[in-house]
């Protein structure tokens, strides 16, 4: 049988982005579809988990005086029922819903970087086995999910659990930061050709934002959980006031990243019901700009109202006051996505259908916990309800209405796409019902039990006090709760075999996913879909439109069409890595580095070994890069991309990783200041700084590495000389890292000696890790050189290799100053 | 295609000035109360407050600026090439709101940091 033209290239497509279905094939997967699903159902695992020991709690508390949990127990359970609802389950189940979905609602086959995605995921795994695994053996986090010390120092609490804490939470948080930059890079450089900004569809925008937060908020809480496994571990002072230091340092740094991870889970949850409502209302979302404005406007202000978490901690009011006020004007974006929603449906024409109920009960309970927010925003009432159960019903009504139900209600819209079944709508609706019953009445009695003085975290409370009626519906409403989520869970796992077949476009919905096959082929679209409006399968009266389609790309090999970021015009070829173990291999050994920071620190070192060896493998460029000059003067391949003076998706990552160091260090610094503020003298008697002349020194090595670094990326240069630029770049960051070494040794106090001591070093050793990255990378980038790898066409690695040697370069100079000027300017 | 590259950071001067204000003028009060910086007065009125106060006018004018310019390169950018520039449009849009927004936010600070006590 003679094949046409256009079959024999949609084999040679399907045959390219095949994937591999045995054990080896799964464990090596990189896809996004994958990964995404993985993230799904692993959060969702946790979410039953947390859900359990939400349910034991809820049995504790249900009379007074119960018993059926000892204090310590109570403290584990309380703790991981948040840890887990906040890190295993709603940051990375809706990231994990993103990495599924963008790429399909963006029109394009893959994400920008699979092996990062499936990096991340692993990262997450291990840091959640790890949460529940120590909790089955008794030594789970039991100081809470936001850990304050001195409660969670090693002298009120010197078990193992925090030291739990410390190293899971990291692993957590560098899975969400890659997930973020991956998501960012493909929405800003993989969409359709035409898809410009205004015809983005809002759950990418929605996405967008989140990314941008993770990328600035989670590097914080990653110093902050560093420096705490260094007071318990190593004996520096950070948060001990004996030595200079402060507990409310942990808090500061603690909810400049916990605030926006409210934002962060929010987000996309935002974006969800934008989509759902447009469908079923049969018009595109009234608004469009206004909506992308309050995303970005949450985005930004929840960087600024971390202060209102501790109104309580006796700061000053003025200095607590900006807080109120940012915090407040977040009510203008919040009532815009309200009003966008209402507006749509007011103008459309409602079907109401089981997503469409999930997103309404959104409407109800987000603004109800969104209500209550209002009023703790301001000082006088804070004071208050603060530590109250009032504050534990505001939190699950923002929580459960703007992260759950949007989740419940996006998994319930494109179920159909991932699966090609459609659930059971009685039994959604049965689900839907019993879930927003049971969120009312379980926490609306809390507002009450709250308003007449019940603390949270207590494991018990006396009789007579009026709040057992409260406890005992609350937990009456918690049973009704889990139940209309085994509901709901039974409606998909029923579905994936009994339910209808669902078609690729069951809702009659406007945006790109629905052009896919139900479930979508490996391959996704057969070609690159041209987008004329943000809803490109509805025409203007949102009846089912045609799209056209171009595919400048190979089908032999992964590739993909990167675009501009603002107009969505098609500028480069991506080639896709496939199957691989190095991110697994990468993920274990990251694991190995941050656990073993508490057991070895030997350990730790060998693991960041083998992290070297795995990067090294992991950068090795494509037999394809060696030999390809390039193929396509209109679109070059994205390794081409910068010699035309394009932002090719790795250096888009590069700016991403580096955002999130620099915020890493930024909260380092920002940890000195605040210390040598809240002291009355700095340094902290005892301590010296480290002396002008080895700075100076260093300060000249670091220079003349930023000018070799680039150099080095100059064309004119023969390739031997690129190399030893490059090698020269490597030697002199060495050689400034050795002189702080030797400087930092030969003083007469060190890390342990006080909380000046411990902020200098940490200062330190953080410009020395991320300097050593510099190192490796431009030595490989030398061998690479000497090897001919880098010619005029192909120089990407270089530009790297350059601004990474600026940064580490910027790192140096505000290291440099904040060591030399904070000790003389106060 | 319109490539406002430059203009396109003015999105993040209001996005940045919400964490710039609350995190020096914290400081500021800090700085006051721990260490007795900004201890004198101006015109009966503390120093601190009056730090305050020029810190929030400076950002207001920073802000306004952002928003003239973003609105009138919008227009620019809008009336040169609908189509194909309507993304760069977008963001110019969102940069005059986040201005608007970002002034209301400074309006409200200032009335609540001047009340009360400076260091109760």
């Amino acid at each position: 049988v003679s094949l046409t033209r256009e079959e024999q290239r949609r084999q040679t497509l399907r045959a390219t982005w095949s994937r591999e279905r045995t054990f080896v094939g799964w464990l090596t997967d990189v896809g996004h579809r994958s990964i995404g699903i993985r993230y799904v159902i692993t959060g969702m695992t946790f979410f039953a988990l947390g859900g359990a020991a939400a349910l034991t709690m809820r049995a504790q508390l249900a009379v007074p005086q119960n018993r059926l949990l000892s204090p310590a127990q109570y403290d584990q359970v309380f703790t991981m029922h948040g840890v887990t609802m906040m890190f295993l389950f709603a940051v990375p189940i809706m990231e994990g819903l993103a990495l599924y979905m963008i790429p399909l609602t963006l029109g394009t086959r893959e994400l920008s970087f699979p092996r990062l995605n499936a990096f991340g995921y692993w990262c997450y795994l291990i840091g959640g086995a790890v949460l529940w695994a120590s909790f089955a053996a008794g030594t789970a986090p039991n100081a809470g999910w936001f850990n304050y010390p001195p409660l969670a120092s090693a002298r009120f609490d010197p078990g193992a659990n925090i030291d739990v804490y410390v190293t899971a939470i990291p692993l957590l948080e560098i899975a969400a930061v890659t997930a973020a930059i991956e998501l960012a890079a493909t929405i800003l450089s993989h969409r359709a050709p035409g898809m410009n900004l205004r015809r983005m569809p809002l759950y990418a925008w929605s996405v967008l934002a989140m990314a941008a937060m993770i990328i600035v908020a989670m590097p914080p809480l990653i110093a902050d959980c560093l420096m705490l496994l260094a007071d318990r571990n190593f004996g520096t002072h950070f948060f001990d006031p004996g030595a200079g230091g402060t507990p409310l340092l942990w808090q500061h740094l603690f909810w400049f990243f916990g605030h926006p991870e409210v934002y962060i889970m929010l987000l996309p949850g935002l974006g969800i019901v934008a989509t759902i409502v447009s469908t079923f209302s049969r018009r595109p979302t009234a608004g469009y700009t206004l909506v992308i404005f309050s995303y970005v406007a949450i985005a930004a202000i929840s960087f600024a109202v971390w202060g209102h978490h501790m109104f309580a901690t006796g700061e000053p009011v003025p200095a607590m006051a900006v807080f109120s006020a940012a915090t407040v004007s977040i009510v203008i974006p919040s009532g815009i996505q309200i009003f966008s929603l209402l507006s749509t449906m007011w103008h459309g024409r409602i079907r109401l259908s089981v997503p469409l109920m999930f997103a309404l009960g959104f409407v109800f309970v987000f603004v109800t916990g969104g209500l209550t927010g209002v009023e703790i925003a301001s000082i006088p009432f804070d004071l208050q309800a603060h530590d109250s159960y009032f504050i534990v019903a505001h939190f699950h009504y923002t929580l459960l209405g703007g992260v759950v139900l949007p989740f419940l209600a996006g998994i319930y819209y494109w179920y159909p796409k991932m699966t090609g079944r459609m659930l059971d709508d009685r039994v959604g609706i049965l689900s839907f019902a019993l879930i927003f019953l049971g969120i009312n009445l379980t926490f609306f009695p809390m507002h009450l039990a709250g308003l007449t003085g019940m603390p949270r975290r207590v494991y018990t409370y006396p009789a007579g006090l009026g709040w057992g009626e409260y406890q005992a519906l609350a937990t009456a409403g918690s049973v009704v709760l889990a139940g209309g989520m085994l509901v709901y869970l039974a409606n998909l796992l029923v579905s994936l075999r009994r339910g209808r077949p669902a078609g690729d476009n069951p809702w009659g919905a406007g945006t790109l996913e629905w052009l896919a096959g139900s479930p979508p082929p490996d391959e996704a679209f057969a070609a690159s879909p041209v987008v004329r409006s943000a809803y490109p399968l509805w025409d203007a009266d949102a009846r089912p439109a045609t799209v056209e389609a171009i595919e400048p790309v190979r089908e032999d090999r992964r590739e993909s069409l990167g675009t501009s970021i603002v107009e969505g015009a098609p500028e480069q070829r991506t080639v896709e890595p496939g199957p691989s173990a190095i991110p697994l291999m990468t993920s274990l050994s990251a694991a190995v580095t941050v656990v073993g920071l508490a057991i070895d620190p030997l350990l730790s070192v060998a693991g960041m070994a083998m992290v070297a060896v795995c990067v090294l493998r992991w950068v090795k460029p494509l037999p394809e890069q060696w030999r390809e000059p390039d193929d396509d003067d209109e679109l070059p391949t994205s390794w081409m991309a910068s010699a035309r003076g394009l932002i090719s998706p790795a250096q888009e990552a590069m700016i991403g990783a580096l955002i999130a160091v620099g915020s890493l260090y930024l909260a380092l610094v920002s940890g000195y200041w605040y210390l040598a503020i809240v002291r009355g003298s700095w340094p902290v008697p005892g301590v010296g700084t480290p002396a002008l002349g080895p700075v100076t020194i260093a300060t000249v090595l670091v220079a003349a590495a930023v000018m070799a670094a680039w150099l080095a990326r100059r064309v004119h240069l023969a390739q031997m000389s690129t190399a030893a630029m490059l090698a020269a770049a490597a030697v002199c960051t060495a050689v400034a890292i050795g002189v702080m070494g030797w400087e930092l040794g030969r003083e007469d106090w060190n890390w342990a000696t006080n909380a000046s001591g411990s902020a200098q070093w940490a200062l330190l050793i953080a410009w020395g890790l991320i300097s050593a990255v510099l190192v490796m990378m431009t030595l490989a980038a030398a061998v690479y050189a000497a090897r001919g790898f880098f010619v005029a066409e192909r120089r990407d690695g270089l530009l790297l290799c350059s601004r990474y040697a600026g940064f580490t370069g910027l790192i140096w100079l505000l290291c440099a100053a904040t060591l030399e000027l904070g000790p003389r300017l106060l | 295609v319109i490539r406002p590259r430059a203009y396109r950071i003015l999105i993040l001067v209001p996005l940045m000035a919400w964490t710039t204000h609350v995190a020096i003028g914290f400081s500021t009060v800090s700085l006051h109360c721990r260490r007795g910086y900004l201890s004198g007065s101006l015109l009966h009125l503390s120093a601190t407050r009056a730090a305050l106060a020029a810190l929030s006018f400076a950002a207001a004018v920073v802000i306004i600026a952002i928003a003239i310019a973003a609105l009138r390169r919008g227009r620019a950018i809008t009336i040169a090439d609908r189509d194909t520039a309507e993304g760069g449009g977008v963001v110019m849009a969102v940069s005059a709101l986040a201005c608007c927004l970002v002034l209301l936010y400074l309006v409200w600070a200032v009335v609540l940091t001047s009340a009360g006590s400076v260091c109760a």
